[in-house]
């Protein structure tokens, strides 16, 4: 536990953005909506520096909850609002610290405040799923994110808006239903909904099978894993920017294994392991592939993400230290580089007026700092070593290796089929002759967006050369993590 | 035997009323429903606070034990109360416009209440079957109200007729039982049910009690009737329709299913799981197709009462405490939803006699037009729909726990699957609301709300987000409610 410490900083996370989202809301309209954005812009900024005192402050040796709050919620179901953080939750608040303010701050003067507010409320209940550590309270927090992201997508997105954001949300609402179920019967069992005392609850192999498929429904569709994707590359191309990054980058549902899955059903894990290795290295071949053949940048880069988040979910079943690491590294870097990606795409949308691949094509000219970063978080994304992403994917690869040649050698070629969609889709967009006539009128990034894009350099960059400030933190926890894993519970 | 008169003036009060607005009605015949509406507010609130006044739950039966009043039904008759009261304040400009602003209409919502209220209270089965007739007749003649339209009549006569049908039903039921066990009273037909005497014959009476009530809750395969009442009835009367009744029916429900005839709950539970699934399964498919939002809340209601079949059949107190937490929960969500739909102007179409105004297609785009009718329409709809952290969710979790601790996990799974295509219809009126754009067959004309129903109905919907934030504020007074009901042996 945090030295002393009275100040609810977890419950000021959370709801320090939701509130000002809800003010947010209420003044979209007044004097023309320069307050709100004011507003949602010190939110931001606010509940940056809270999460860097969180992050300051977490003590790394400890493989406890740290800054812990907990109070009955609701003594009828048995319900408590109980939160508190160790070295996993504590990567992901600060990843969605980080994207929450560049997304917020990067809006343009015209944005609307309804969609600002909903980006406070999404990131303020990802904070709650990151550090709820009552099962039904991570539920609610995981479900409630539905609704200002459907909102989002649904009032703000692309064309296809409607279509993508009702899928979105029936798939997520049916995934995690099932999880619900499952957190009945380890209520029904253990007497409290306490996600810690699940940890040491005694199951049957049978039971931790079944519980294993409802949680599976759950994370499977929101990470997304294959064949419970569908909604993805629709969800986050519909989607406006702010909005993709917040779904593609919180890897809330990655999380989720790790929280919940691993830790509660680890021997269903281990006999399933098998399965799951086989429809990891699937999905990083298919959407590898399905990536190659996209004419649309933020199509390609949503199929990326999910090919990476294959290996991610690859290094959580092979029971192996090195790779487990190397998918929490992964996690962050891809979260890191997606969010990167999607904005240089944003900036060329607003430019071009589409990101079609073939109606773009010689920017280097134009724009060459555009050009340079969109080079550089390509690489980045691919894991080029040298930045976040390389460490990560060796490691995740190091671990198949260990576990099976031919599983190593097949979740590699994600190397290769990144390197070809990654390099052609560089060729297509950066050089290349000029297609389309305006290209060569296109201005370059303006001081805000170069910032906003060197920041996320520099953040690649720094843990790529230094992943071990990444990894210190999320060490203990990882480790404790994998022994408990270890353990059987039968 | 002598009994007081003071515990029963909440009734009394109404039926004061009631006889006031005849009188009114005789001797001034023109006269429009103003005063009649201000004494039937003052009435029903009159009611709540005399219901408050003089309860004594220590002291829980009336009139020799005709009628109770306890935890339990001082909640729900509360609710009752309320729910009628707040039905007249989302229905009042809409019963001005369908020139319903009569004493007459406001006698019969008036009648209504009382059976309801004689239902919620009833421990016998005279009573019982008086608080059931007297809450559906004066039903049936305002489902009919609108005259010069089509299809309220025929809705009337629907109802009329199927209703009259699940009354004999009923009555039938009474008689069986009463031949089985020699007596109407709840308490000593539970003993005769424990004896094991006259079993088939009992049970064969409680087959049919059962098909009663549930045509009551509009359980598939007795719910026919909604659909088009809800559709044909002046939509003040279908939200009357969709919510204090139910109160009344669920309230049956439990009291039949709980101390008295405990010993039979194998044989209710299997009757009552298949009348579930039916009407989840029902309710969320077949709203899918629907183009009229009446109509579609129709089915939305059948599926809800599933839902609520589900904390009924656990048999224990866990899930009764469910099953009242969840009508309290779908009432409070279809009031806000059916409060919208009556802030619409619905119009008479002269050459069909249809009244549009309620289809789904006059709600697209209403977000441009009229951002607080849509938000509060997207708070009901997400809130049926079970969304945390919507106070629908708690409904929903409470009744689907309730059914998978009592070993019905099929039923959880059932109900877990429906609400996911249910969410899809509720969904679709979000989508047309706040992401169409405006409706190319032409506009229909919005009334501006109104200052009390607008912020009646503004509390209304910040409740359903606010309870969500703090369901114990709810949970805890119905379990309270139930505890100490529980405690004197009697629900």
């Amino acid at each position: 536990m945090s030295g002393g410490m009275n100040v609810p900083v977890l419950s000021l996370l959370i709801w320090l953005p939701i509130v000002a989202g809800v003010a947010v809301l209420a003044l979209r309209h007044v004097d023309g909506g320069r307050p709100s954005r004011w507003l949602a812009n010190l939110a931001a900024w606010l509940t940056f520096f809270v999460a860097a005192f969180v992050i300051c402050r977490f003590q790394t040796d400890s493989a406890m909850m740290q800054f812990s709050e907990r109070v009955m919620w609701i003594p009828y179901f048995g319900v408590e609002y109980a939160l508190g953080i160790d070295g996993l939750s504590v990567l992901f608040i600060g990843m969605n610290a980080l994207i929450t303010l560049l997304v917020v701050i990067s809006q343009k003067p015209g944005s609307s405040g309804g969609y600002l507010a909903a980006l406070l409320m999404t990131s303020g209940l990802t904070y709650g799923a990151f550090s709820a550590r009552d099962a039904v309270l991570f539920y609610i927090f995981f479900e409630a994110m539905l609704v200002p992201m459907y909102l989002a997508i649904g009032f703000f997105g692309g064309p296809q808006r409607r279509y993508a954001t009702t899928k979105f949300f029936l798939y997520t609402l049916f995934g995690s239903l099932f999880m619900l179920l499952a957190l009945f019967y380890l209520y029904g069992v253990s007497q409290t909904f306490s996600l810690t005392a699940w940890q040491h609850l005694p199951l049957s192999l049978y039971t931790q099978l079944v519980l294993f498929g409802a949680f599976f429904m759950a994370f499977a569709v929101k990470t997304p894993m294959w064949p419970l994707h569908a909604w993805a590359p629709d969800a986050y191309v519909e989607a406006p920017t702010g909005a993709a990054i917040m779904l593609a980058s919180t890897k809330i549902g990655a999380y989720g294994f790790l929280r919940l899955l691993l830790p509660i059903v680890p021997d269903a894990a281990q006999v399933l392991a098998p399965w799951m290795v086989g429809l990891s290295v699937l999905a990083v071949i298919y959407f590898g592939v399905v990536a190659l053949a996209q004419t649309d940048l933020k199509r390609l880069i949503a199929y990326s993400s999910v090919a990476h988040m294959g290996l991610v979910t690859l290094g959580f079943f092979l029971f192996d230290a090195v790779a487990l690491k190397g998918a929490v590294l992964l996690m962050v870097s891809n979260g890191l580089a997606v969010a990167a990606l999607f904005f240089c795409a944003d900036m060329l949308k607003t430019r071009l007026g589409d990101h079609r691949l073939t109606d773009c094509g010689g920017i280097v000219k134009a724009m060459p700092w555009l050009a340079t970063l969109l080079v550089f978080f390509a690489m980045a994304n691919i894991a080029l070593p040298g930045t976040s992403g390389f460490v990560g994917e060796f490691l995740v690869l190091l671990g198949a290796v260990g576990y099976q040649l031919g599983v190593g050698v097949l979740a590699a070629t994600v190397l290769v089929i990144g390197a070809a969609y990654t390099l052609w889709m560089v060729r297509r967009v950066v050089f290349g002759p000029v297609t389309h006539p305006s290209v060569a009128t296109l201005s370059d990034l303006g001081m805000q967006e170069r910032l906003l894009l060197s920041v996320l350099a520099a953040v690649m960059l720094g843990f790529g050369l230094w992943p071990q400030a990444l990894l210190a933190m999320a060490d203990v926890s990882v480790t404790q993590l994998l022994a408990h894993m270890a353990l059987s519970k039968l | 035997m002598t009994f007081s008169l003071i515990p029963l003036l909440p009734e009394l009060t109404l039926l004061a009323a009631l006889a006031l607005i005849l009188l009114m009605s005789v001797l001034r015949p023109s006269q429009d429903g103003t005063a009649a509406y201000g004494i039937t507010q003052l009435a029903l609130w009159g009611a709540l606070l005399s219901l408050w006044w003089t309860q004594d739950i220590t002291n829980p039966q009336l009139i020799g034990g005709m009628l109770l009043r306890n935890a339990l039904t001082l909640l729900l008759q509360s609710a009752a109360l309320l729910g009628v009261s707040l039905t007249l304040v989302y229905g009042r400009a809409a019963l001005i416009r369908q020139q319903l602003w009569q004493p007459e209409t406001f006698l019969l919502f008036l009648c209504s209440t009382l059976g309801v209220l004689a239902v919620i209270g009833a421990y016998h089965f005279v009573p019982l079957y008086l608080g059931l007739e007297l809450m559906a007749l004066p039903l049936y003649a305002m489902v009919a109200l609108r005259k010069d339209d089509a299809l309220s009549i025929e809705a009337g006569l629907k109802y009329f007729f199927l209703g009259a049908l699940a009354s004999g039903f009923m009555l039938y039921g009474i008689s069986l039982v009463y031949g089985a066990t020699g007596s109407l009273e709840l308490f000593a037909v539970g003993l005769a049910a424990e004896s094991g005497s006259g079993s088939a014959l009992l049970l064969l009476g409680l087959v049919f009690i059962v098909a009663g009530v549930a045509f009551k809750l509009s359980a598939v395969p007795f719910h026919m009737w909604a659909p088009d009442v809800y559709r044909g009835a002046p939509t003040t009367v279908a939200l009357f329709v969709s919510t204090v009744p139910k109160l009344a029916a669920a309230v049956l429900l439990l009291r039949l299913m709980s101390d008295p005839l405990v010993s039979l709950l194998p044989y209710w539970q299997g009757v009552l799981a298949l009348l579930a699934v039916l009407s989840m399964a029902v309710g969320a498919v077949v709203a899918i197709a629907q183009s009229n939002l009446k109509r579609m809340l129709a089915y939305s209601t059948i599926g809800h009462m599933g839902y609520l079949l589900l904390g009924a059949l656990a048999g224990d107190s866990y899930g009764f405490s469910a099953a009242v937490f969840y009508i309290l929960t779908y009432v409070l969500s279809n009031l806000v939803a059916f409060g919208v739909l009556l802030s619409m102007n619905e119009t008479l179409d002269d050459e069909n006699m249809l009244s549009r105004g309620s289809d789904l297609e006059d709600f697209r785009g209403l977000y441009r037009r009229s951002p607080i009718r849509a938000i509060l329409m997207t708070l009901a709809m997400l809130s049926l729909a079970g969304v945390p952290p919507l106070l629908g969710f708690y409904g929903k979790f409470a009744v689907i726990s309730a059914a998978f601790y009592s070993g019905f996990v099929w039923l959880a799974i059932v109900a877990i699957i429906t609400s996911v295509i249910a969410a899809f219809y509720y969904l679709r009126l979000v989508r047309l609301m706040l992401f169409s754009g405006p409706n190319e067959g032409g506009e229909i004309a919005l009334p501006s709300i109104g200052v009390v129903p607008c912020v009646v109905l503004t509390l209304n919907g910040a409740a359903l987000l606010a309870l969500g934030v703090f369901p114990s504020v709810l949970l805890d007074v119905v379990a309270q409610a139930l505890a100490w009901a529980g405690l004197l042996g009697v629900f």
